[in-house]
């Protein structure tokens, strides 16, 4: 039920979006957070939300969104519940808890639909050096290794007898102990055996930064740049035309 | 022409015990050769003196000298010897970097800084040659062993070396994906006439494609031959390297000439044999 850690993922996708333009989808991201953060009102923060809406069903990401969706109700609820008691204003306290669910859907539809390949580039529009991109780019495929070799370890030190759960909270770190030793061991090996790869994979030998990736700014890109600025446009539009 | 030669080569890390012993010997442009020999006998030891992570990243005592294609070792630099020589590691796990296959491909030639619409041509042809183009855009990481073995070779293959060295490559593969393996590396023999040093123990599933079979117990050369030649030689089970099930059987029956190595050739030595009974 609480799968909020999942929608943080990328998720790879055959969509719209998630074939849109890095700069694009940045920009998007960076525009909707931003709104996310500023409106404070409920017709402004539905509008948005519609829009985010829209962007996650072409996204394809839905799924796993409603499925974090419990854990997400229930912080709003709390969210909505504490400003309740402390403002004692319905409205107020709907939209702080609206502003909360339009943060996480933004970021975990930003997470989900970013590839880390597509990061790199941007990295490097960014002009990250290709070591320093490695370091992040590993470090992101590294983390799932390392999750699966502490289910492993844990798993076998139980069918060893060990006990977990038992005793008082120092007693418990305590038992902790012999996974985290074969933890730190398992990781070194790895990360000797990885940097034998790399060495012999000529990597770090030059000072050419060269990167195999050609991502191309289309019209389509230009299409959704714009229907997904009508939110910004709409709120500046709304406050300093209209209501000026 | 000689691609890897050690000539009177010993080694040992930080000034420890002598893992590899006085070796000379020589491998001959697109052979195939087996490295046998029990855990721990330095057969990845001996592979890291090849691709130069020994002296370059392992340092050392070092005496003697290891060539490759004609050139000391130590005279390289690590890029240089990355287009000669590539190196598929016991778990690709520890290989694959990127998170798609392609990408993964393109990585070593990012590396040494081609151009990019060269590496483009290149990445196509390795994905190609390997059978990968289906899988190109998934993520080596949720492949099954053998086809993140078959990606890591691809990401070797595309370097153009002239010598690939696998270390144990089918400790994590099922019986029917190492048969693959062997299939695919007959064909890089073949057909790119690549050189092949294998560290293995599995003789029976490489003896088939092996043009040599290097016996090493305890850092020294305990034979050097033709495989048929060496595994004539039953002493050779005493250094941890156990023959092949036919071969062990064809020493038994009086009259075969050499051990078998494949059910065929076991199935024409009995024909004649039986032959020869009846006549
Ligand atoms: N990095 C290292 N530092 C020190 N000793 C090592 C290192 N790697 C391997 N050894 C030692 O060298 C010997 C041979 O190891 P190795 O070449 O890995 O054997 P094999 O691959 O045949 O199992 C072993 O005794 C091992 O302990
Ligand atoms: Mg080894």
């Amino acid at each position: 039920m609480f799968r909020l850690p999942h929608s943080f993922i990328f998720s790879r996708q055959d969509s719209l979006i998630h074939r849109l333009d890095i700069r694009v989808k940045i920009i998007i991201f960076i525009e909707f957070l931003i709104l996310s953060l500023i409106l404070f009102n409920i017709r402004d923060q539905l509008t948005l939300l519609s829009f985010l809406g829209a962007l996650i069903f072409l996204s394809k990401i839905e799924r796993r969104i409603l499925n974090s969706l419990a854990f997400i109700t229930f912080l709003m609820a709390m969210i909505f519940i504490l400003n309740l008691i402390i403002s004692k204003e319905i409205i107020i306290s709907l939209s702080y808890s609206l502003r909360f669910l339009l943060i996480i859907l933004t970021s975990s539809s930003f997470f989900q639909t970013i590839s880390p390949d597509e990061l790199e580039y941007f990295l490097r529009l960014l002009r990250v050096p290709r070591y320093l991109r490695f370091a992040f780019i590993s470090a992101l495929r590294f983390v799932p290794l390392l999750m699966l070799d502490l289910i492993q370890i844990t798993d076998s030190q139980r069918a060893r007898g060990l006990e977990l759960d038992k005793g008082n909270i120092f007693k418990r770190i305590k038992n902790r102990i012999p996974i985290l030793i074969p933890l730190i061991i398992s990781t070194i090996n790895r990360s000797s055996q990885m940097a034998e790869a790399l060495e012999t994979r000529a990597f770090n030998s030059t000072k050419k930064d060269v990167l195999c990736l050609n991502l191309n700014f289309e019209k389509r890109d230009l299409i959704f740049l714009f229907i997904f600025f009508l939110p910004s446009l709409l709120t500046v539009g709304y406050y300093y035309i209209i209501y000026p | 022409m000689k691609i890897v030669e050690f000539s009177n080569f010993s080694f040992s890390y930080d000034n420890g015990n002598y893992i590899l012993k006085d070796m000379n010997f020589y491998v001959e442009e697109g052979w195939c050769v087996l490295v046998a020999g029990k855990s721990g006998c330095g057969k990845s030891t001996l592979l890291r003196c090849i691709n130069g992570l020994i002296p370059k990243y392992y340092k050392g005592r070092y005496e003697g000298e290891v060539l490759v294609d004609g050139v000391r070792v130590i005279d390289y630099s690590m890029s240089e010897l990355s287009k000669k020589v590539g190196t598929l590691f016991q778990n690709p796990d520890h290989q694959l970097f990127m998170f798609s296959v392609e990408r993964e491909i393109a990585f070593g030639l990012e590396n040494l800084g081609l151009d990019p619409s060269d590496i483009k041509d290149r990445v196509e042809w390795a994905l190609d040659f390997l059978n990968l183009k289906d899988l190109a855009k998934r993520a080596p990481y949720e492949l099954s062993e053998g086809q993140k073995q078959r990606v890591a070779l691809a990401s070797i293959l595309v370097m153009r070396p002239k010598i690939i060295l696998l270390d144990e490559p089918t400790s994590l593969l099922d019986p029917k994906t190492s048969l693959q393996l062997v299939n695919l590396l007959r064909n890089l023999k073949e057909k790119l006439k690549v050189t092949l040093i294998i560290a293995e123990h599995k003789l029976e599933l490489f003896s088939p494609i092996a043009d040599r079979l290097l016996v090493v117990h305890d850092g020294s050369i305990k034979a050097y031959h033709r495989v048929k030649e060496v595994l004539k030689n039953p002493s050779i089970s005493s250094y941890g390297v156990s023959l092949p099930p036919l071969a062990q059987l064809s020493l038994f029956i009086e009259g075969f000439k050499e051990p078998s190595l494949t059910i065929d050739e076991m199935m024409k030595e009995l024909r004649r044999f039986f032959n020869d009974r009846v006549s």
